[in-house]
């Protein structure tokens, strides 16, 4: 009897099957790439650009009755220094796009887009959606896109998080925005979530001081915004714009709110109940460290004149242990007020 | 409008059989209004309706006959040579459809040698020149309010014109044989699925009706890798239930001048018809599930 042959699918093509159909199952439209015509592609004139250079300065050159022409050259300068890398080692992240009609509009990467332009490429590598996308994901894929370049300033950076902030309020009308919650949108860690809060209500006078680039690093942005007391915090601004650190800061103002503090102003830490004005002495049930304790007290120098007090105490008493503490309260309180 | 395609680069697998069972059932059972396409340079789709002629010009290719409603004296036509197939939406924007012995299928056939020529482009054209004309075409208004559904049969290739069709298509399935080769054909034809379907917006998906068995036969092979199939969870949705098995019948319908001529004339009784027609149900059910 011949034993009967099994056939089946051999391993490779059971696995390219399953990943196939997953891939087609699951897609999302962010996994297309394509290379598209820069011809192909165009700004997005519902968002606010970023840059005053436009596509036909990059292509006819300044010129220059242009009013803006000293902002632009700057701009123009810096897309120089990207266009060369751009021709040297290619662009390594794509930009944005979505199919709008025949042509594409650019969600984000409106500085490589024009860069590419300057290169004198043909064409560029995008990720291409199918449609515009909503409000709160086309702001969080900026941030994405933002968060990469570290020469963001921090205005930049808090202005996009306001941006995501706003849009998130218009979808949710109930839900504020909490630290947890900003966390897990552009994934951050949950320190960086709460100083971001921190400096979106942050005081004036702080705010003032990020738009004009004086104060560029979140960490020391969030502390300033918690000083309350305003010239405290002007002090602490100036000690900031000047370079000093962020701890030789800390020590700093720790000491000016100590001197301002009145004993009134102390915080009181309240428990549940009435406020304790005695210290309460527990007990337990072992007289031996009672003994202990007493016999350590008066072995000191200071102490001596009090040992006749525990001459005759029965110690594995209750009773007399009990009292021999109250004793050694009362004096120790009597020697504190000599 | 549905536009069904069945594609499997894999020759032999049983594409045209397909296409001919869901043009016949649908115009003569669920009467509804078929054009088919024959986008096969081979041109056996064509050659099921109509008297396909030798092409002259390419003796090797076929080419459709003349229009019945073409009439050499009449001054309208222009330069209108009296034929027409689906290779014209490459060349001229004019086709026009053939009657075929159902009354409610019409049919626009291939023609080789123009069928070779449109899908022979540079590289850089065929986005505008080929992948996009089918689309465009079965988009005209004059299309869709003519047809209920579109068949197109397919050529075993993955070509700019079997590109076009899944560009197009709102329905492909696979039929395939039950072996190691032919699976590696349905392989492919998956993945052109996949990379189309994720260029679709979502209210034009491409849909799967899923892979159809075809050509089946009951031996270890078969069965086997049939089973093999099931047993890939992620792939085996897609399997279809039904399954059309190797019979003379469906190879003798095709002859020329034979009778019955359809497999949908043969006796009730007949497994060749019942199976046909359980294919065909099964297609139309996930096909027209929606309406």
């Amino acid at each position: 009897m011949t034993r009967r042959k099994r056939f089946g699918l051999s391993q490779n093509l059971n696995q390219g099957l399953k990943d196939t159909i997953n891939a087609a199952e699951n897609h999302t439209s962010a996994l297309r790439y394509e290379v598209i015509a820069l011809s192909r592609i165009e700004l997005d004139p519902e968002n606010p650009r970023n840059l005053l250079i436009t596509v036909e300065d990059i292509k006819q050159g300044l010129s220059l009755a242009d009013g803006t022409a000293k902002d632009k050259q700057e701009e123009l300068n810096r897309l120089t220094g990207l266009a060369e890398t751009i021709k040297k080692q290619g662009l390594i992240n794509p930009v944005v796009v979505y199919k709008f009609g025949e042509k594409y509009r650019l969600v984000a990467g409106e500085r490589r887009f024009l860069a590419s332009l300057l290169a004198g490429k043909d064409d560029i590598q995008a990720r291409v959606l199918n449609q515009k996308p909503d409000g709160l994901e086309l702001r969080l894929l900026q941030w994405v896109e933002n968060t990469e370049r570290e020469d963001l300033s921090l205005k930049d950076r808090i202005g996009n998080v306001m941006a995501i902030v706003d849009e998130h309020k218009k979808q949710n009308l109930t839900a504020p925005i909490t630290a947890t919650l900003l966390r897990e949108l552009i994934s951050i860690s949950l320190p960086q979530a709460t100083a971001y809060i921190a400096v979106l209500n942050a005081p004036k006078d702080v705010i003032e001081e990020i738009n004009l680039g004086k104060i560029n690093n979140l960490d020391k942005a969030a502390y300033l915004a918690k000083i309350h007391e305003e010239h405290i915090r002007r002090k602490a601004i100036e000690a900031i714009i000047t370079g000093t650190n962020l701890k030789q800061v800390k020590a700093l103002i720790e000491n000016e709110i100590s001197l301002l503090n009145k004993p009134s102003l102390n915080r009181v830490i309240r428990k549940r109940g009435r406020v304790a004005s005695r210290v309460n002495l527990g007990t337990t049930t072992k007289p031996t460290i009672i003994k202990k304790i007493i016999e350590f007290v008066i072995l000191q120098p200071k102490y001596n004149h009090l040992a006749n007090k525990f001459n005759n105490i029965n110690w594995s008493e209750y009773q007399q242990t009990s009292k021999a503490f109250r004793v050694l309260i009362e004096a120790l309180e009597k020697e504190g007020e000599e | 409008m549905k536009i069904i395609a069945p594609a499997n680069n894999k020759g032999g697998v049983g594409k045209t059989k397909v296409s001919i069972l869901l043009a016949e059932y649908i115009s003569k059972f669920l009467n509804k209004k078929v054009l088919a396409i024959d986008f096969d340079p081979q041109c056996n789709f064509s050659q099921r309706f109509l008297k396909m002629e030798l092409d002259p010009s390419a003796p090797q290719g076929l080419m459709p006959p003349i229009h019945p409603d073409y009439d050499p004296a009449d001054s309208d036509n222009g330069n209108w040579d009296g034929r027409s197939s689906i290779a014209d939406i490459f060349f001229d924007p004019g086709v026009i459809p053939y009657p075929t012995y159902i009354e409610n299928l019409d049919i626009l056939p291939g023609h080789a040698d123009k069928l070779l020529a449109a899908e022979s482009v540079r590289r850089s054209e065929v986005v505008e020149k080929v992948y996009k004309q089918l689309d465009n075409f079965l988009d005209f208004p004059e299309v869709k309010n003519a047809y209920d559904v579109v068949i197109i049969d397919t050529a075993p290739s993955k070509g700019p014109l079997t590109v076009s069709v899944f560009k197009a298509a709102t329905d492909i399935l696979i039929p395939s044989v039950m072996e190691e080769q032919p699976i590696q054909g349905i392989y492919g034809m998956l993945q052109l699925w996949m990379q189309e379907s994720i260029r679709r917006e979502k209210n034009k998906p491409l849909n799967l009706v899923g892979i159809l068995p075809n050509l089946f036969r009951q031996i270890n092979l078969h069965k086997d890798m049939l089973g093999s199939l099931l047993e890939n969870k992620s792939i085996s949705k897609y399997i279809m239930p039904v399954k059309l098995c190797q019979r003379a019948v469906y190879a003798e319908v095709d002859a020329e001048g034979a009778i019955p001529r359809t497999i949908f004339d043969l006796p009730d009784s007949n497994v060749a018809k019942q199976e046909a027609i359980s294919v065909c149900e099964y297609i139309c059910g996930r096909v027209f599930k929606h309406d």
